[in-house]
């Protein structure tokens, strides 16, 4: 897997979103919801992101689709530098990187059916006659597990997982070749999450996909992922194969992380590391590494200079000054 | 292809299943839903029907009435109602009851095409500054501030002045140059709260392009506060031409309007002794606005998905 080529690589992305105020609307501060993360996924490998409510891992997907306008940074899609496409050259490429969303319930147009919306994309690239995109949304609903005469109904008439699987049939319609998933199944009652985390799986291997899985349940995470990369404050602390990330954890932040997640077993004795205080304004983001005000390992360095995000060996990149003392 | 796919998902129900009949599968849209809570309204049902047989006693007022609304008929000036003149005669002979036929017909043309007129500008100005936001949004929404800053009736007054003679067409460019900044600032509210939504996003994800997101999926969603909005603004218009028309500038005579019908009461005499020239008219007034007014509220409701189903 190792040896795969990049289809991704993201170059110190940023995003700052403005603060504005006054009479004037002048800029008066700026969100730092993603600030230089760098990270690259191979062809047909999940990247796992993970991080705390307003990380920025959902803004950092975004970006990536160009939902968002970058601030800076590169992001290289098949050789290819989607921040330097135009608009329109940007829409065409589309059809490449699709997007399934968070929420069921409002990420499908709730004037359209079933089958209009899984259509659209098609239409939108102008692939197909109408018969065969009826044909291929009939196909495309098997595909995903609902009925073919469900494409007549209308999303309030679904549940919140066979809406996803709508959200899903919609984002494979164009065949892309990278899907980014922003938190696909935590808005999901925990038995569906199962059912459509192994539909996505299924789809990976069936059409070759790559995922860019975002979200905050570790244990999801860790099922479906290669690699895994974990957010805090806007930056990437750390980026492993995940079986490695989650049996040797290296960054204080991402040790922390873990030690959170529930294990099944009663007896079992472990140390958890809670941490103090809360998470910092990413308006006012902390001088040095981001994590030092919480760190119970923080050094003096910390408080100074931003740890760089470096390869400890194995693709096991950490940033963090213990790394490098 | 199926096969690995199948497992995951939930049993399918039998597309052949015989209980599942074609209404079953074929989902309801949500303006079916819509209209379906509409017509279990009974004040909005009521409102629907008086305004039906008011438009229709007007566009067929021919068949209704032999009097022409401008012949004089000067045997019987000011004359009460009678066999011959069902509402009796104005101070020009002329029957009430035809006039207020026919005058039905300008009245509502003036609501009906004053309130297109208004959501469109209204609603495409609304929609650029929701959607693109920023100095675009500034821009607009400060010169729709300054235009509702302007009294309503002042404005009109000022414009028919100035244009020294009045019309009907004067009179529909008055009423949609002074409402629509109303309507442009709800789909303006509308646009910006829609520009967030995942489905927006998610439009946009798939490669569709602006005049899609707009056209496709905003504008359609934002159609039933645009179509509330506007059937509650004819029914102000209505009400702002009679109220134009009898203060002498509306529609000008002898051209009938249920508003110019009125100002035979500004005289005390006729105000105490000729009722029948200003009650119909009146009533007409009173009946289409409250009408109208019903309707609107009932369209709220109805589009309000957050009312449950059997209220």
């Amino acid at each position: 897997m190792a040896a795969a080529e990049a289809l991704l690589n993201v170059r110190n992305l940023k995003k700052y979103f403005p603060i504005r105020g006054g009479i004037f609307q002048r800029k008066i501060g700026e969100v730092r919801a993603v600030d230089d993360i760098s990270f690259s996924i191979r062809k047909g490998e999940t990247m796992g992101l993970v991080g705390e409510s307003g990380c920025g891992k959902s803004t950092a997907g975004r970006t990536i689709l160009r939902l968002y306008e970058p601030t800076a940074g590169e992001i290289e899609f098949d050789g290819v530098n989607l921040t330097e496409l135009s608009p329109e050259e940007m829409r065409k490429k589309r059809r490449d990187l699709q997007m399934v969303f968070q929420d069921p319930f409002a990420s499908l147009n709730p004037r359209k059916t079933v089958g209009q919306i899984v259509e659209e994309p098609l239409i939108v690239h102008g692939i197909g006659t109408p018969k065969e995109r009826k044909e291929r949304v009939r196909e495309l609903l098997q595909v995903v597990g609902l009925d073919t005469y469900h494409a007549e109904r209308y999303p309030h008439q679904f549940s919140g997982g066979q809406r996803q699987r709508v959200g899903i049939a919609r984002a494979l319609a164009v065949h892309p070749r990278l899907i980014i998933a922003d938190e696909p199944v935590s808005a999901l009652d925990v038995s569906i999450q199962s059912q459509v985390i192994n539909l996505m799986e299924d789809l990976q291997e069936q059409f070759g996909l790559t995922y860019l899985f975002i979200a905050h349940d570790l244990s999801v995470v860790r099922h479906i992922s290669d690699r895994v990369g974990v957010m805090y404050l806007g930056r990437l602390v750390e980026l492993a194969d995940s079986d490695e990330l989650y049996d040797e954890p290296l960054h204080p932040y991402t040790k922390a992380l873990l030690s959170a997640v529930p294990i099944p077993e009663p007896d079992a004795k472990r140390e958890r590391i809670i941490l103090s205080g809360d998470l910092p304004s990413p308006t006012d983001p902390p001088a040095g590494c981001a994590f030092h005000t919480r760190c119970p390992e923080a050094m003096d360095i910390c408080r100074e200079v931003r740890p760089s995000f470096q390869d400890q060996g194995g693709g096991h990149f950490v940033a963090c000054h213990l790394m490098t003392k | 292809m199926q096969k690995s796919s199948s497992e995951v998902a939930q049993k399918p129900t039998d597309p052949t299943n015989p209980k599942l009949d074609k209404e079953q599968r074929k989902g309801k849209s949500p303006f079916q839903l819509a209209y379906r809570r509409f017509v279990k309204n009974r004040m909005a049902v009521v409102g629907l029907i008086l305004l039906t047989i008011i438009v229709l006693i007007s566009v067929f007022a021919p068949l209704l009435t032999s009097h022409d609304p401008l012949e004089s008929d000067m045997y019987n000036i000011e004359a009460p109602p009678s066999d011959e003149h069902i509402l009796g005669t104005d101070d020009m002979g002329r029957d009430v009851y035809a006039r207020l036929l026919y005058g039905g017909r300008i009245s509502l043309l003036i609501g009906l095409l004053t309130m297109i007129f208004t959501v469109l500008i209204g609603a495409v100005l609304g929609a650029i500054a929701g959607y693109y936001g920023k100095w675009i949004d500034t821009l607009i929404m400060r010169f729709t501030d300054i235009m509702l800053t302007f009294p309503f009736l002042l404005f009109v007054l000022f414009l028919i002045s100035v244009l020294e003679e009045t019309s009907v067409t004067v009179l529909i460019v008055a009423l949609a140059l002074t409402s629509w900044p109303t309507t442009a600032r709800i789909v303006r509210g509308v646009f910006l709260s829609l520009r967030e939504q995942e489905f927006v996003l998610s439009a946009r994800a798939i490669g569709g392009s602006d005049s899609r997101l707009i056209f496709r999926h905003m504008i359609p969603n934002a159609l039933a506060p645009i179509i509330v909005n506007a059937t509650l603004l004819m029914a102000v218009t209505i009400s702002a031409e009679s109220a134009l028309s009898f203060l002498g500038f509306g529609v000008p005579q002898p051209t009938p309007t249920w508003g110019n019908m009125l100002t035979n009461a500004m005289n005390i005499r006729v105000l105490s002794d000729q009722p029948w020239l200003w009650i119909p008219p009146g009533v007409m007034i009173v009946l289409a606005v409250l009408a109208i007014n019903f309707i609107g509220d009932g369209l709220r409701d109805a589009f309000d998905t957050k009312m449950s189903d059997n209220k």
